[in-house]
């Protein structure tokens, strides 16, 4: 459960948003992601089985970063 | 008349550690005493704070707006004149200058009126505090568990009765040994600082104005921290070995050293000393780099200064103190609540406030690693490479699972020397201040000792995160996060 749909729906989760209003290579900063929703998102991805780490998130903040992200850190 | 009183918890010291401890037992609504031995707004040292203080733990304190609307110098970051290169370099909290959020800044507060203002929010969220009543002393039971404590109310000895005994009654309180332990001081930070205030001293420039200064110079480093547009607090830290020379005359001593610090001297050129009031003393303090050995036994718990503290280049001393807090208010909720039993309680608060202490040793030692100064005594003394045995020892014990005898003492050294190699690489790669690269922190947190020691201060700030156990086999915060539960 890692590609772009399940990334997008966490980001619209933590923001209070609806998912289809997002798109895959907009800046999330742009939406409102600051360091505080990042963290709770780090959270989230770890929980679905993704070593995400805080400062890949917040270097390349687009969904579609944190998808292949997420598709490289995935756990087995 | 006062033998009978009972509380289910009672703090001694109103710092930090003793306001935060106490308000988050009250939270859950167990009744509390504080006996604070001095009228507050009283002097403290350690003014330059993190963010998981005045966001996280003042937060859960719920005091996070009052701190937010009572002045104090916004801070971004640190900046240190430190390591291989001559042009300082910036710590900023934010990971890129585009990433706001509570977790980007921290304050520089004047102590008398942040601890007056933690210590009023216990009171109101009822916590009966009591200035002026010094604890003197500990009750037992017949089994040796700590019942309660004496203590004095202007002259008048008085005695009462709790579950728990929590101790967070600084660096100079005595009641610590009342747990049975002993305390390692650390030769590796075996330094002394003296410290006075100016009015009219410099900042630096743009955003980095609220930033605290650190800068290392031959015998040493100086700490210099904006209070105010006008107010700075200036320190100077030095070998312990020139105690007497500093304390024979201070005033001198502290202006000599300060001198010799040249971005420091410069910041002050057009300057003058307080010498009235409670910023116009030039204070000392030494030895302050000590563990104890055990933080709980028996009915007693130590938090704060009273528990450890570890040098204050990296502004960690607050956080670590209201940390243990934040610990213990959850171990002791969690028995109170019937939740949990004492020794896995206990154990959890044990063991996530040592490892704290340990991540953040790691970390300091590899920062004084990182200055290159080695011709000097003080710099070739505070290498990774050569710290003493008892001290490394110290060391692996705090990190557990190192293998003991000669083995554990050089894998022990190895850790931290690779450490301090690590964060060299990490500034070195993030360069100067206010350059491109310098405002973007990636690389720094990446570094593994610097991701280590913000692991735990963005957790409490991240807040109502479901948690994983930071501890094997060990415990989560519950949901209100004021205690502790199981997964599962
Ligand atoms: C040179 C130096 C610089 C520092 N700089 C920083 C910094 O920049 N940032 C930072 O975060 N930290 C810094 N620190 C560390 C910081 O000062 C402490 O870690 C912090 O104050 C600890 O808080 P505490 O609540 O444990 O103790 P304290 O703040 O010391 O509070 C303890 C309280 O207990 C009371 N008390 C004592 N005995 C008794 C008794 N018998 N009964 C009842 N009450 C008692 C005291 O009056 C006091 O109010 C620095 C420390 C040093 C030495």
């Amino acid at each position: 459960m890692t590609g772009r749909d399940a990334v997008r729906e966490h980001v619209a989760e933590v923001l209070g948003q609806p998912a289809g209003s997002l798109d895959d290579h907009e800046d999330l900063l742009d939406r409102g992601v600051d360091s505080i929703r990042l963290m709770h998102l780090v959270e989230r991805l770890r929980e679905s089985g993704v070593d995400a780490e805080f400062v890949d998130l917040a270097e390349t903040p687009t969904i579609a970063a944190w998808a292949d992200l997420a598709g490289r850190r995935a756990r087995a | 008349m006062t033998g009978d009183e009972r509380f289910d918890v009672v703090v001694l010291g109103g710092g930090p550690a003793g306001s935060s401890v106490a308000t988050l037992v009250a939270r859950r609504g167990h009744s509390v005493l504080l006996l604070e031995k001095e009228r507050f707004p009283r002097y403290r040292i350690g003014e330059s704070l993190l963010p998981a203080t005045v966001h996280g733990l003042c937060r859960l304190l719920e005091v996070e707006d009052e701190v937010a609307g009572a002045g104090f110098q916004v801070k971004r970051g640190g900046t240190f004149r430190w390591g291989a290169g001559k042009e300082p370099w910036n710590f900023l909290f934010a990971v890129s200058p585009r990433l706001a959020g509570p977790s980007s800044h921290a304050y520089q507060v004047d102590r008398m009126e942040f601890d007056r203002i933690l210590l009023r929010n216990a009171a109101r969220h009822g916590v009966d505090v009591r200035e002026e009543c010094p604890a003197t002393g500990v009750l037992r039971d017949e089994d040796g568990r700590v019942r309660g404590v004496r203590y004095a109310d202007r002259g008048v000895a008085g005695t009462v009765r709790a579950r728990y005994v929590v101790d967070a009654s600084g660096s100079t309180g005595r009641l610590w040994t009342a747990i049975g332990g002993s305390r390692h001081y650390s030769d590796f930070f075996r330094n002394i600082a003296v410290f006075g205030y100016f009015h009219g001293g410099k900042r630096l420039p743009g955003p980095d104005r609220g930033n605290i200064l650190c800068a290392a110079f031959d015998e040493g480093w100086c700490w210099y921290i904006p209070l105010s547009d006008e107010l700075t607090s200036v320190g100077a830290v030095v070998d312990h070995s020139r105690a007497s020379a500093v304390q024979a005359d201070r005033v001198q001593a502290f202006l000599d050293l300060v001198g010799r610090c040249d971005i420091v001297s410069d910041h002050l050129a057009d300057a003058t000393r307080v010498t009235e009031g409670v910023h116009g003393q030039v204070r000392v303090r030494k030895d302050y780099s000590y563990a104890t050995d055990r933080f709980h036994a028996d009915g007693m718990l130590l938090v704060g200064d009273a528990a450890c503290f570890v040098d204050p280049v990296f502004s960690t001393g607050v956080h670590l103190a209201t940390y243990g807090a934040l610990l213990a208010a959850r171990s002791i909720n969690s028995v109170l609540s019937g939740d949990l039993p004492e020794a896995i309680a206990m154990a959890e608060f044990e063991g996530r406030y040592r490892r704290e202490y340990s991540v953040f040793h790691e970390f300091l030692t590899a920062f004084y690693d990182v200055q290159q100064h080695e011709d000097t005594y003080f710099w070739q003394a505070r290498k990774a490479t050569g710290i003493g045995d008892t001290d490394l020892e110290a060391f692996a014990t705090l990190v557990g699972g190192m293998a003991s005898g000669d083995t554990g003492l050089a894998a022990a050294r190895r850790r931290l020397v690779t450490a301090g190699h690590e964060l060299s690489a990490g500034i070195a790669a993030t360069g100067p201040a206010q350059t491109p690269s310098g405002e973007r922190m990636a690389t720094l947190f990446r570094t593994p000792v610097v991701r280590e020691v913000m692991t735990e201060g963005s957790r409490i700030q991240a807040g109502g995160v479901p948690g994983r156990p930071l501890l094997p086999g060990g415990l989560v915060p519950s949901a209100d996060e004021l205690g502790w539960a199981t997964v599962g």
